[in-house]
C-alpha cells in the first residue's frame, strides 16, 4: 500500500487482488465469477448472493476489492460498501450496474465506492476496470459529473464555506466541469496540460472527498461544508 | 336614495316625520320665550320705574321698565336719559353694582352725580344687539335716603330702538352670578361661535379645494365663507369701515340666505336653477348700488335684503323638510332645523327692528351657532359614511380578491394537473415508441435467433448487447434538456468505447468544436444518437471498419457531425437501407444526412440546423 492508502499496480505485487464478488442473479454471478477467475490478476475470496454473506465475507477475510451489485435480496450493496470502508479502509469497492445509472452510482460513491462496472462487461472491460481502480484511477461518466455539478451548485450556493472542511481544488473542479460538458479525458488533459492518465486519478480524489463516513447524503454534506463552490 | 325607495315611504311614516320635525322646530322656535335671563335674588334692589327724556324731543315722562324708545328719524345719533331713584342704606358694608340684565345701545351711568364705571365691553358684545350692563358704584356715592341714578343711552349707529330692562342694585355676591350667566349666554357664546365659524370655514374650504366636483362642498364653502364675511363686518374688527361695513353686511344677508337655498337644493339632490347663482351675486350688488346712490333709503335696503333672506330660508327649510320626509334623508332634517329657525328668528328680529315687537335682544345671530353645528354634524356624518363605505368596499374587495385567488389557484392547479398529465402522456408515448423502435425489435430478433437451431450464440449475444445499448440510449435521453447535446454525445461515446474495444476498432472522437444547438428534447437527442448508432453499425457491418472517427464541427448553418471509417474498396458506394433510415430520421429534425465514399474512406455527414425542428409526429 502507498501512503495514500491506494494500492500499488498489480504488476508490482507478488500476489493477486483478493476479491469478494456479490451478485444475486446466479447467471450473472456465475459469469462475472468466471471472468474474474479466468484472470490471474485477481483471486476470488468469496462469491456472495446476498448482503448477509457479503458482510460475513468482509468480516472474515482481509480483501483488496469488493465487487457488488446494489439491489440485493436482503439489503443494499451500499451497506456492504460502508461496512468495508469502516472495517478495511484500504480496500476498494466497485458497484455493478446495468445502466451505470447516475443516481444509484452516486449513492454508492457517497457510500465509499470508487468505481463501477457495467453488468454486461466482458473480460477486457472487467480487467481494465479492476486494474484502473486498483491503480488509483476512477471512472466517471459525463452524466454522473453533470449530476454532481448540478447538485452541488443547487446546494452549495447558500452556505458559507467552512474553513476546516476539505475543498475541491481548482483542478478537480475543472475536471468535473469538463467531464460534465462532454470532454474526453484526452481533450481535458490537453486543455489542462496534464497527462491523460492523471484525469482518473483526480476523479478518485473527488470521490474520496465526496465520501461521507456513513451517510448517503454525502454530496449535500460536502456542499454544506463548502467543500465545493460552483 | 332612489325614486323607488322614495315612493316606498308609507303615508303614516310621512305623517310621523312631519310631526316630529315640526314639533322639534316649534319647540326650538319657542325656546327664547322660555329662556329668562337670570335675575338677581331678592336681596338686590329692583327698580321698575324711571323718568325718561329723549334729547331734543318730548319732555320728561315717568314710565315702567322694561322700556324702549325710538327717535323719530332713523339712523341718526340719538340719546335718551333714564333717571331712577332708590332708598340707600345708612352705610353700605360693601361696594354696590348697577346691573341691567337687558339693554340695547351704549349706556353710561352716574350715581348722585358720580360716574359709575361700567364693565369693559368685550370685543364680542355688540350694544346694538342687546347685552347685559354692569357698572360699579363709586365708594361713598350712596347716601342714606333717596339716591338718583342717571343712565344715559346713546344710539350711535343703526335704527334699532334703545331700551333697558328693570335695573338692579346689589352687592357683588348678589349681582355677579346673574351677570356672569347672562354674559356667557350673550357674549361668550358669540366668541366661541366665531372661532367655530372660522375653523369650520377653513375646513370646508380645504375639503372643497380637493373635492371640486362635489356640489355639497361647493355650497357649504360658499355659505361658510359668505356668512363669515358678514360676521366679520359686523364684528368690532370691521369698526374702521363704519357705515359701509354695515351696508355690506346687511345686503350680504340676502346672499347668504340664497346660498342656504342653494345648499338645501344640493343636499336634496335637486338641480339648482340657473338664476340662483346670478341672484346671489346681483341682488346684493343691486341693493348696495341703490343704497349708495341714495335711490333707496338704507332701512329699506336692509328690509329688502332681510326679506329676501327670510324667504330663501323658508324655501330652504321647506325643501329640506320635504326631502327628509320623502327620502329619509337625515342630513336634510339636520339642515332644515337651523334654516327654519333662522327664518323664524329673522322674522322676529325684523319685527323688533321695525319697532313692531318689543324685545331687547336680536336672536338671529345666535342661530349661527346652531347652523354651524348642523354643518359640522353634516360633515362628520359624511366623513363617517365615507369611512364606513371605504371599510365595506375594502372588505368586499378583500373577499372578492380571496375568492378570485382561490379560483385562480383552482384553475392553475387544474391547468398544471392537465399540463402534467399531458406531459406524462407525451413522455409515455415517446418512451413506448422509443422502446418499440429499438428494444422490442432486438428482443424479437433474439427470440428468433434462439429458436433457430443452427444459430451461433454469438449472434444472440450481439443482438442482446444491441438491445441493452438501445435501452441505455433511451434511458439516457430521458433527462436531457436544451443545450444538452454535448452531454448526450458524451454518453454515447462512453457507451461506444467498450463496444468498439471488444471489436478491436479504434475510435477517434472530438466534439470540442461543436457549436451550441437549440431545440434539444429527449426525443430529438435520441434521434441524433440513433443516427450516429446506425452510422457506426453500418461502418462496422459494411466496412468492416478498423478505425472510426466521429468529429463534430461548426457548419455554415449549424453543426456537422462526420462519422468516417476505413472500408474495403469493393463495398458498394451506397449503403442502401441504412442510409435511408438515417435520412428519414434526420429529416424530422430539419437535419440532413449525406454519404460519400472517397477511396478507402466512407463518410456519413450529419448536418444539424442551429435549432432542431420539433417534430409533431414521430416516425418509427
Amino acid at each position: 500500500m502507498t501512503k495514500d492508502g491506494e494500492p500499488a499496480a498489480a504488476s508490482s505485487r507478488d500476489r493477486p487482488w483478493r476479491v469478494v464478488l456479490t451478485e444475486d442473479d446466479p447467471v450473472v454471478r456465475e459469469r462475472l465469477a468466471q471472468l474474474i477467475a479466468d484472470w490471474n490478476g485477481a483471486d476470488l475470496v468469496a462469491i456472495c448472493a446476498n448482503l448477509a454473506e457479503t458482510l460475513t465475507a468482509i468480516a472474515s477475510h482481509t480483501i483488496d476489492l469488493l465487487v457488488t451489485d446494489l439491489r440485493l435480496p436482503d439489503g443494499s450493496g451500499n451497506e456492504a460498501i460502508r461496512a468495508l470502508a469502516s472495517s478495511q479502509p484500504d480496500a476498494q469497492a466497485m458497484v455493478i450496474s446495468v445502466l451505470a445509472d447516475d443516481r444509484s452510482v452516486i449513492e454508492s460513491i457517497e457510500a465509499g465506492a470508487t468505481g463501477y462496472l457495467l453488468k454486461d462487461a466482458d473480460a477486457v472491460d472487467l480487467v481494465e476496470a479492476i486494474t484502473d481502480l486498483m491503480a488509483g484511477r476512477s471512472p466517471i461518466s459525463s452524466r454522473i459529473a453533470r449530476v454532481l455539478v448540478k447538485r452541488l451548485s443547487e446546494r452549495g450556493s447558500d452556505t458559507p464555506p467552512a474553513t476546516d472542511a476539505p475543498t475541491l481544488t481548482a483542478r478537480e473542479m475543472d475536471i468535473l466541469w469538463g467531464i460534465a460538458k462532454g470532454f474526453t479525458y484526452s481533450e481535458l488533459a490537453e486543455r489542462l496540460g496534464i497527462s491523460n492518465q492523471t484525469v482518473p486519478v483526480h476523479i478518485r480524489k473527488i470521490y474520496r472527498k465526496l465520501q461521507a463516513t456513513n451517510r448517503s447524503e454525502a454530496v449535500f454534506e460536502a456542499a454544506r461544508f463548502g467543500l465545493i463552490r460552483l | 336614495m332612489t325614486a323607488a325607495a322614495a315612493s316606498s315611504v308609507a303615508p303614516g311614516e310621512r305623517v310621523t316625520r312631519w310631526t316630529v320635525l315640526l314639533a322639534l322646530l316649534v319647540g326650538m322656535a319657542l325656546l327664547p320665550q322660555f329662556i329668562v335671563l337670570p335675575t338677581p335674588p331678592a336681596d338686590a334692589i329692583r327698580i321698575e320705574r324711571a323718568q325718561f327724556d329723549l334729547e331734543g324731543a318730548a319732555p320728561r315722562t315717568t314710565l315702567a321698565l322694561p322700556h324702549s324708545w325710538s327717535p323719530s328719524s332713523p339712523y341718526e345719533v340719538a340719546t335718551g336719559t333714564y333717571r331712577l331713584t332708590f332708598e340707600g342704606e345708612d352705610a353700605p358694608r360693601e361696594p354696590l353694582l348697577i346691573f341691567i340684565p337687558a339693554a340695547r345701545h351704549g349706556l353710561e351711568a352716574w350715581v348722585n352725580g358720580e360716574r359709575a364705571m361700567s364693565a369693559l365691553d368685550t370685543a364680542w358684545g355688540s350694544p346694538a344687539s342687546g347685552y347685559s350692563f354692569l357698572a360699579r358704584i363709586p365708594d361713598g356715592a350712596i347716601r342714606p335716603g333717596p339716591n338718583e341714578i342717571v343712565l344715559r343711552q346713546t344710539r350711535e349707529a343703526g335704527w334699532l330702538p334703545g331700551g333697558i330692562s328693570p335695573v338692579y342694585i346689589g352687592s357683588d355676591s348678589a349681582i355677579m352670578p346673574s351677570y356672569r350667566l347672562s354674559n356667557l349666554l350673550i357674549e361668550q357664546i358669540r366668541s366661541v361661535t366665531l372661532a367655530l365659524h372660522i375653523a369650520l370655514a377653513i375646513g370646508i374650504v380645504t375639503i372643497w379645494s380637493v373635492r371640486r366636483h362635489d356640489p355639497v362642498f361647493r355650497w357649504l364653502a360658499l355659505v361658510a365663507t359668505a356668512s363669515l364675511f358678514v360676521v366679520l363686518t359686523q364684528s368690532p374688527l370691521a369698526a374702521p369701515l363704519g357705515m359701509f361695513a354695515q351696508f355690506q353686511s346687511i345686503v350680504a344677508v340676502s346672499a347668504v340666505g340664497l346660498m342656504a337655498l342653494g345648499l338645501a337644493l344640493t343636499l336634496s339632490g335637486i338641480a339648482r336653477p340657473p338664476w340662483l347663482i346670478a341672484a346671489i351675486v346681483f341682488i346684493p350688488l343691486l341693493l348696495l348700488g341703490l343704497a349708495q346712490l341714495g335711490a333707496l333709503a338704507f332701512p329699506l335696503v336692509g328690509f329688502l335684503s332681510a326679506a329676501i333672506a327670510l324667504l330663501a330660508y323658508i324655501a330652504a327649510a321647506t325643501v329640506l323638510a320635504v326631502n327628509f320626509v320623502e327620502r329619509r334623508n337625515f342630513d336634510a332634517a339636520i339642515m332644515a332645523i337651523p334654516c327654519a329657525l333662522t327664518a323664524w328668528f329673522g322674522l322676529h328680529d325684523i319685527l323688533v327692528i321695525g319697532g313692531l315687537l318689543n324685545d331687547p335682544f336680536l336672536l338671529v345671530s345666535n342661530l349661527r351657532t346652531a347652523m354651524l353645528l348642523a354643518i359640522m354634524f353634516l360633515l362628520m356624518m359624511r366623513l363617517a359614511r365615507s369611512l364606513n363605505g371605504l371599510d365595506t368596499a375594502n372588505e368586499t374587495l378583500r373577499t372578492r380578491l380571496v375568492a378570485q385567488e382561490a379560483e385562480l389557484n383552482r384553475l392553475h392547479e387544474k391547468d398544471r394537473a392537465r399540463a402534467g398529465e399531458l406531459a406524462r402522456e407525451q413522455e409515455r408515448h415517446r418512451l413506448t415508441q422509443d422502446l418499440h423502435d429499438g428494444l422490442s425489435g432486438h428482443l424479437v430478433s433474439i427470440i428468433a435467433l434462439a429458436e433457430k437451431p443452427a444459430t451461433s450464440t454469438l449472434a444472440i449475444e450481439r443482438s442482446a448487447r444491441e438491445a441493452l445499448e438501445d435501452l441505455r440510449l433511451v434511458i439516457q435521453s430521458l433527462d436531457l434538456g436544451d443545450h444538452d447535446l454535448l452531454a448526450a454525445l458524451a454518453g454515447f461515446r462512453e457507451r461506444l468505447i467498450p463496444q468498439l474495444r471488444r471489436l478491436h476498432v479504434t475510435l477517434d472522437w472530438s466534439t470540442e468544436a461543436m457549436p451550441q444547438i437549440g431545440g434539444i428534447t429527449p426525443g430529438n437527442a435520441l434521434t441524433i444518437l440513433r443516427i450516429l448508432q446506425e452510422a457506426v453499425t453500418n461502418a462496422l457491418k459494411h466496412g468492416p471498419a478498423t478505425r472510426i472517427s466521429i468529429i463534430a464541427a461548426p457548419a455554415p448553418d449549424g453543426a456537422s457531425i462526420v462519422i468516417a471509417n476505413d472500408c474495403h474498396m469493393w463495398e458498394p458506394s451506397q449503403p442502401g437501407r441504412g442510409l435511408a433510415n438515417m435520412q428519414r430520421r434526420a429529416a424530422r429534425l430539419g437535419a440532413r444526412v449525406d454519404f460519400e465514399r472517397d477511396g478507402g474512406t466512407a463518410r456519413v455527414t450529419l448536418l444539424l440546423p442551429r435549432v432542431l425542428a420539433a417534430p409533431d409526429a414521430r416516425l418509427p
